[in-house]
């Protein structure tokens, strides 16, 4: 009878019903087939968790199988219903049941066609074992290796026959399962018995067979098409060498390999035809392949299936080869010849999988969060989700293949990539980055992989995932509004969602022209930059407020992004410089702001680039909090010297031998400016000569450095003068200016003070009168109490009262104090001090700038703000006694003293006793040494007891050499008590520097680099060295977040309200709106999914607000406590040593894992004598330190029954029906049920 | 395995006790791999009645946390105590902190001024003088106890990531004779096992209370946190700007120099 036609099928097929009993990709990828030219109705296979997959979104017709997930597996159910429901065909898919010899029997049985080989056919080929036998037989060349199932023996004598290595393959795998490599003989006898174990475990079938393992090899398989009239056509050979773990992940029709020859393709579709023929075969059939380097092909199975990666095939011919297995189960001829099936394009697949190439491809699953296809020309998709889809953890990991396609090669691993960079998974991690970096690699590209290509490159797995800028500041806005504040600047709980808003930051900005003139002082020229200073007659300015002032008044938490708004306008007032960088500033810029500090000095070049940048450092630490070695202060110098012209640098002890590190750096460049300062007190012994003796020996270093005389030091650098606290009054800077005028002429004077005491004008006015040259100031609107004080105030006073001239553009000075008026309320809502005012007393107790009120306030935390003024009496007697200057870090050591001290004492005995400490200490303080009496002798040792290793260093000098010497013995006596002779002997008078070792650069930058996990940039390197944990948080929020700086002002502090709408830019410049639409009450899990808009697209983000309610026991799997073969945790802590494997026999008693909990080392041990089976948490600290959270009765090991022994040989009896032993022959009794 | 030591040779080091030992029995060995291995093995023989205790003259394969080393030369204590079982099973968590609890009260009326960093290094002016260590295998807890009498571990043998370094009483010219200074100990334990200290002496003792120190626990990246305090189970009391949290297992850091007196600025003093 003549075979029906195609289109006699079609007519046949219309409307009927075709089931699909298989789920995911397939399903869908049949059921398009199935509606397409056939016209027929697909009904398609659901388990209850896949009720509403996405791959059930297009069918017509479910088939529900219930909750069992393994229910696709059942054929005899599925037959039967699909008789039931007038299904004229089944189509198995691939996976699951595809392979099942019993299926199409049961179909043939029901009356129903199934799409696929014949019951028998299926069986010989898709049997590795007949295979192997039937591809022997027809002379095709296989791998060489067993005939079948072996025991040990026979094993052993195969091997060695064949040669290592060798592969030990479970009889009941497939798919690249159940494979147990062996590399020698000394191997194979435990490696025998661990993978029958395995293969028992994992495939009920302890069976195995062995193969010589090849290496340097592809994998090449030919897809075959046969009707049942005996017509084959083998069509081009798929690549599928790129895999891991035998499952293959890309797949490419032709193979770029060069060695893949017309005549190997021949052959190889040659042997394919002749295997399909050889048996009564028909729909499709996979013959796989080995080919080695030489060109040698084995074959090593075959697939008697539609497979995964059958779409490059037909998208290289231009065919479906569903439609086609369907016609041909119908009984119509083979439409593909040769003639009419001409191959024209090349074709690549790639696997998307949730799984997570990182964590060694765990599998992940969970909410699809966003969901956005390729597409665009020569790209084919097949998928199974959509966004919002719950990925299952039931199934398999596949989520969907992507195919390129185009005329070459170059052309498709373009397409390929350009496809990657589009498709976007969120919610779960995938292999999407990972085959990015395949498609990328040379090899890959040039056609040189074998299978092993993945296992040999660990580079792949090197890739970070971020995703765009605005996606990240989204989720940064959505954590502050959610609650109401900004965690990340440290501020505290400063305010909650309900609180009342300053409102949305909308600034109004002058208009600011273009400057017509050339800037009034020129940059990066030293010698230029100093004459033009020198040679004018007026008053020269700095502007403080980027760094002093707003460090002083709003805890440095003035953003970059708010500097970007008023440095424009600072550009333009005439300054001298700004300054914008260093003391604390560099620290809080990380530490609260998160920002990187060279970035900021960059961008402040970028948006201010007319006006010198000028900075901060402290003499030994530079912009750390220790004492650096030489080869840090080089690198952070180098690194400052590139951005900022004017460097001051001070040392709280006038010990100028510390400033030389930097001063080499510094002078040694035409560009920069060296500014050493004079930290100023005033109080006896700090009077004009002892200034002067400073100077003179800063004017030596300087010669010394630079290598030039006293004379020419004058015109190399500005003397700073650093009254840090605001403490010397306007006579004294008046002597002290006129001095200084007088011995130096030509120097270049710097003065620098605080308003704290209150009369700054004058003091001010005094110096610039007697011949300082240049002033720090700042802009009017952000004057508080600690900082410098207003420019305009300062230049009026200087130039009505005292008849100095100024050079400042006073227009450009109001526009940019406007603009700062509308900034200043919100750092003054949030960041201001506690404590506000200004105290003159200042001048007494000498607590400078903005730690007057931050150690005020760490008082009044710590309940005691009732001894405040007793703290600052302390600090004014003992100023008197160890003298040096408040300056960082002096004043925190002064402080702390203080602290201590009067805490100490009320602790003691109240008020009473506080009283009286300072009694003793007005005493000691007033009374000359000769005249103090025995008891005051006595009770001044109590002073100083309880002070803190700081002090104790300052003593013993470690900071550096005291400015008016070592104080009295007594003070050594108090403070170290019995060891007062010995701290005597050791202290010093050296430079705090020269013992302090270098530090290993190369190594310390590796360490940066192992912990980012990446190449680290050299301003982060200079960052890390300063301020290793802030470092590390601002990179790694950075990395998170992107660039705080884009977030509006507004939004920083106080977070936006569902249904406001927030517009910003991200670092590139790209515009962006974002919307928060819903705030919700946090779950159970403590967690609150905040909606948003951004652009077009509908978002959610969860964030952590409180604790979770309850535990979640579900996620885990509990031990079960009547059965003793379950391990469960004995309490909740961190696991953190896993002794067991799987597969080891365990006696009782034995350890098999440990949990830590504070310090105590609870070990687990076997209940009893048995085998284990699953191991669920592993933890190694001794070697990756990490530990594993678990919790309580949570399971951790599973354990089996110890196999029964040979009672001869003692080898495990794997199977229960044993009757002898496979090792030794013995006879063994059938163990009793 | 233990050696048991001749006469001579423990009485050479000091070992006989000035006393007669009341109680349950203490066991003395020379050098041995740990007086922990001791314990475990005597237990196992039979031969280790709850309260009993081993002190080895010195070990070559002394124990700390995670397996890690307890250098042990001659001369220092390393003893290893079976807790009463009416005392053990009071406990919970809380056993570690109060096993060190107690050690830093024998170490403070000896005059010296010792901290108890959370939840049981006993540190001094910065130094780490005694280390606790309570291993447990079904329901008996053996705690490990090692004191730097005379000698404390140069800054190079110390590993890598140690927290601080190490210092020894005799530094503190403070000389007791091991058996003495764990006789002591062993009674202040009992008493402190059997009648719990009260939270605000623990509090008392801690090292760095209400400073800002940084918090590793497990995998999870660090962060920064305030001690608090303890709670009533002893898990540890840290304030976050996201909130208070409490930490059963975790190491803390703290950035300054010593560990005695809390410091009373926050890291965002202004200067």
């Amino acid at each position: 009878m003549k075979p029906p036609s195609f289109e006699q099928v079609l007519n046949k097929l219309r409307g009927q019903r075709i089931l699909v009993a298989n789920r995911g990709i397939s399903a869908r990828r049949v059921a398009r087939s199935i509606h397409e030219r056939l016209q027929a109705v697909a009904v398609v296979t659901a388990t209850d968790v896949d009720m509403t997959a996405p791959y059930t979104a297009s069918v017509d017709e479910l088939m529900l199988l219930g909750e069992n997930p393994r229910a696709y597996l059942d054929i005899d159910r599925m037959v039967a219903l699909a008789k039931a429901r007038n299904i004229v065909a089944i189509h198995p898919g691939w996976g699951f049941a595809a392979e099942d010899d019993r299926f199409p029997s049961l179909c043939e049985q029901a009356g129903i066609v199934f799409i696929g080989p014949p019951a028998k056919a299926m069986e010989v080929l898709g049997n590795k074992v007949q295979a192997r036998k039937l591809a022997e037989r027809l002379g095709i060349p296989i791998v060489p290796g067993s005939e079948g199932a072996v025991d040990i023996a026979e094993a052993r004598r195969l091997a060695a026959q064949m040669g290592y290595p060798i592969m030990l393959k479970a009889e009941g795998g497939g798919g690249g399962r159940g494979i147990y490599r062996v590399w020698a003989e000394e191997q194979l006898e435990e490696g025998f018995r661990k993978a029958s174990a395995l293969a028992q475990a994992a495939f009920g079938n302890p069976r195995l067979f062995v193969e010589r393992l090849l290496t340097s090899i592809r994998h090449i398989e030919i897809q075959v098409v046969a009707d049942r009239y005996g017509n084959v056509v083998a069509l081009d050979e798929r690549d599928c060498t790129v895999q891991r773990s035998h499952q293959k992940l890309v797949e490419i029709t032709p193979s770029p390999w060069r060695g893949m020859t017309p005549e190997l393709r021949a052959t190889l579709k040659e042997y394919a035809e002749r295997m399909v023929k050889a048996i009564d075969y028909h729909s499709l059939a996979t013959i796989e392949f080995l080919v080695d380097d030489a060109g040698n092909a084995y074959f090593i199975e075959a697939n008697t299936r539609l497979q995964v990666e059958h779409g490059i095939t037909e998208t290289r011919y231009g065919i479906d080869l569903v439609e086609e297995q369907i016609a041909i189960a119908f009984g119509a001829r083979l439409r593909l010849t040769p003639r009419n099936t001409r191959a024209s394009k090349m074709a690549m697949q790639v696997r998307i999988n949730c799984e997570d190439p990182q964590n060694d491809f765990a599998p992940n699953c969970g909410r699809i969060t966003r969901y956005i296809s390729a597409g665009g020309p020569g790209v084919r998709l097949d998928s199974c989700v959509s966004g919002g889809y719950d990925f299952p953890p039931d199934y398999d990991s596949a989520a969907a293949l992507l195919i390129a396609y185009g005329n070459s090669w170059d052309k498709v691993l373009a397409i390929m990539q350009r496809a990657l960079n589009e498709y976007v998974v969120d919610g779960v991690k995938t292999s999407i980055p990972f085959h990015r970096e395949i498609i990328a690699h040379p090899r890959f590209q040039a056609g040189e992989v074998t299978t092993s290509f993945i296992d040999e490159t660990p580079a792949l797995k090197h890739y970070r995932v971020a995703d765009p800028e605005a996606f990240r500041l989204a989720r940064l806005v959505a954590e502050i509004s959610v609650r109401g504040y900004n965690p990340y600047v440290q501020l505290g709980v400063y305010r909650g969602r309900a609180d009342r808003r300053i409102g949305r930051f909308e600034p109004v900005r002058p208009p600011l022209a273009e400057p017509s003139a050339p800037p009034p002082y020129p940059r990066h020229d030293r010698d230029a930059l100093l004459d033009r200073v020198r040679d004018s007659a007026v008053v020269h300015f700095t502007d403080t407020t980027g760094r002093d002032m707003t460090q002083s008044n709003n805890g440095n938490r003035f953003r970059l992004a708010e500097d970007e708004l008023i440095g424009p306008y600072l550009d333009q007032c005439g300054y001298l410089s700004l300054e914008n960088g260093g003391g604390a500033h560099f620290h809080v810029a990380m530490l609260a702001n998160q920002t990187y500090p060279f970035t900021e000095a960059a961008a402040w070049n970028r948006f201010a680039p007319r006006t010198a940048k000028q900075l901060l450092v402290r003499s030994t630490n530079l912009l750390g909090y220790r004492p650096e070695p030489r080869n840090v202060m080089r690198l952070t110098a180098e690194a400052i010297c590139e951005q900022y012209d004017i460097v001051r640098c001070f040392d709280f002890l006038n010990h100028v031998d510390n400033m030389a590190p930097l001063a080499e750096v510094v002078l040694a460049s035409q560009r920069n400016v060296f500014e050493p300062a004079i930290s100023l007190s005033w109080a006896p012994g700090f009077d004009v000569p002892h200034y002067l003796e400073v100077a003179e020996a800063i004017v030596n270093l300087v010669a010394r450095t630079a290598g030039v005389s006293p004379r020419q030091v004058q015109e190399r650098i500005i003397l700073g003068l650093k009254d840090m606290a605001g403490v010397c009054p306007p006579r004294f800077m008046r002597a002290l200016v006129g001095a200084l005028r007088e011995r130096y002429p030509a120097l270049l004077l710097h003065y620098h003070r605080h308003v704290t005491d209150g009369l700054y004008i004058p003091a001010v006015g005094a110096a610039a009168a007697a011949g300082a040259n240049i002033v720090d100031t700042g802009i009017g609107s952000s004057v508080r109490w600690y900082g410098q004080g207003d420019v305009l105030a300062m230049a009026a006073y200087l130039e009505e009262e005292l008849g100095l001239a100024t050079a400042l553009d006073k227009d450009r000075i109001r526009d940019c104090d406007f603009l700062l008026k509308q900034i200043m309320p919100y750092y003054d809502r949030y960041a201001s001090p506690h404590f506000q005012g200004v105290d003159h007393d200042v001048v007494y107790h000498g607590m400078p700038g903005g730690a007057t009120s931050s150690s005020q306030e760490g008082a009044m935390k710590q309940g005691y703000i009732r001894l405040l003024p007793y703290m600052l009496r302390f600090l004014a007697g003992t100023r008197r006694i160890v003298r040096y200057h408040d300056v960082t870090p002096g004043s925190q050591i002064t402080w702390n003293t203080a602290f201590l001290a009067v805490t100490a004492a009320f602790q003691r005995g109240g008020e009473h006793e506080v009283r009286h400490l300072l009694d003793v200490l007005d005493a000691v303080v007033n009374t000359p040494e000769a005249q103090v009496s025995q008891s005051l002798r006595q009770q001044r040792l109590m002073l100083y007891r309880e002070s803190n290793d700081s002090f104790r260093d300052l003593l013993l000098g470690k900071f550096g050499r005291l400015p008016l010497g070592f104080p009295p013995d007594w003070v050594y006596e108090s403070a170290f008590g019995a060891k007062a002779r010995q701290a005597m002997a050791q202290r010093t008078a050296g430079s705090a520097l020269v013992s302090l070792e270098e530090r290993d650069l190369a190594v310390e930058r590796r360490a940066l680099g192992e912990r980012l996990e990446r190449e680290p940039a050299d301003e982060e390197f200079v960052m890390y060295l300063n301020h290793p944990g802030d470092a590390l948080k601002t990179i790694e929020f950075q990395e998170q977040f992107g660039d705080p700086n884009r977030v509006p002002l507004d939004v920083w502090f106080e977070g936006l309200e569902p249904g406001q709408e927030m517009r910003f830019e991200d670092s590139r410049g790209k515009p962006h709106v974002m919307t928060i639409t819903r705030i919700p009450e946090p779950d159970e899990d403590g967690i609150c999914h905040v909606g948003y808009i951004l652009d077009s697209e509908v978002l959610e983000c969860p964030v952590q607000v409180a604790e979770p309610k309850a535990t979640r026991k579900a996620a885990l799997e509990m031990a079960d406590r009547s059965n003793p073969y379950h391990v469960g945790a004995p309490t909740s802590g961190d696991l953190w040593a896993t002794y067991a494997a799987p597969g080891d026999v365990v006696s009782k008693g034995e350890e098999l894992l440990n949990i830590t909990i504070m310090k105590q080392e609870k070990a687990v041990l076997a209940p009893l004598d048995a085998m284990v089976k699953r191991v669920l948490k592993h933890a190694d600290f001794k070697k990756d330190r990490k530990m594993i959270p678990v919790r309580e009765g949570e399971l951790l090991i599973e354990l089996g029954p110890v196999p029964r022994q040979c009672p001869a040989c003692q080898a495990p009896l794997l199977d229960e029906r044993f009757r002898f032993c496979p090792e030794c022959g013995a006879r063994v009794k059938e163990s009793p049920n | 395995m233990p050696n048991e030591g001749n006469q001579e040779g423990l009485a050479a080091a000091g070992w006989r006790s000035q006393q007669d030992v009341p109680g349950a029995p203490i066991l003395l060995t020379g050098p041995a791999s740990s007086s922990l291995d001791c314990a475990w093995y005597w237990l196992q023989a039979g031969e280790f009645p709850p309260g009993a205790s081993v002190l080895s003259l010195s070990q070559w394969a002394g124990r700390g946390q995670f397996g890690r080393n307890w250098i042990s030369p001659i001369g220092n204590l390393y003893a290893a105590w079976r807790v009463p079982d009416r005392l053990a099973e009071a406990e919970g968590p809380a056993l570690a902190l109060r096993m060190g609890y107690a050690v830093v009260r024998v170490l403070t009326e000896l005059g010296l001024p010792v901290r108890l960093k959370w939840p049981n290094d006993v540190v001094l002016d910065g130094t780490k003088v005694a280390g606790l260590l309570c291993e447990q295998r079904d329901d008996v807890i053996m705690a490990g106890l090692g004191i730097n009498v005379v000698s404390s571990p140069l800054q190079d043998d110390l590993r890598e990531d140690h927290v601080m370094p190490a210092g020894s009483l005799r530094q503190w010219a403070i000389d007791l004779p091991p058996l003495d200074l764990w006789l002591w100990v062993r009674s202040v334990a009992e008493a402190c096992l059997h009648r719990p200290p009260p939270i605000a002496a623990l509090e008392g003792s801690m090292a760095c209370l209400g400073q800002w120190v940084e918090v590793r626990a497990g995998g999870a990246p660090a962060f920064l946190g305030r001690v608090l305090g303890v709670t009533g189970q002893g898990a540890l009391r840290v304030g976050t700007p996201a909130g208070e949290r409490h930490l059963v297992s975790a190491s803390i850091f703290y950035r300054g120099a010593s560990g005695d007196a809390p410091q009373p600025l926050t890291p965002s003093s202004r200067f």
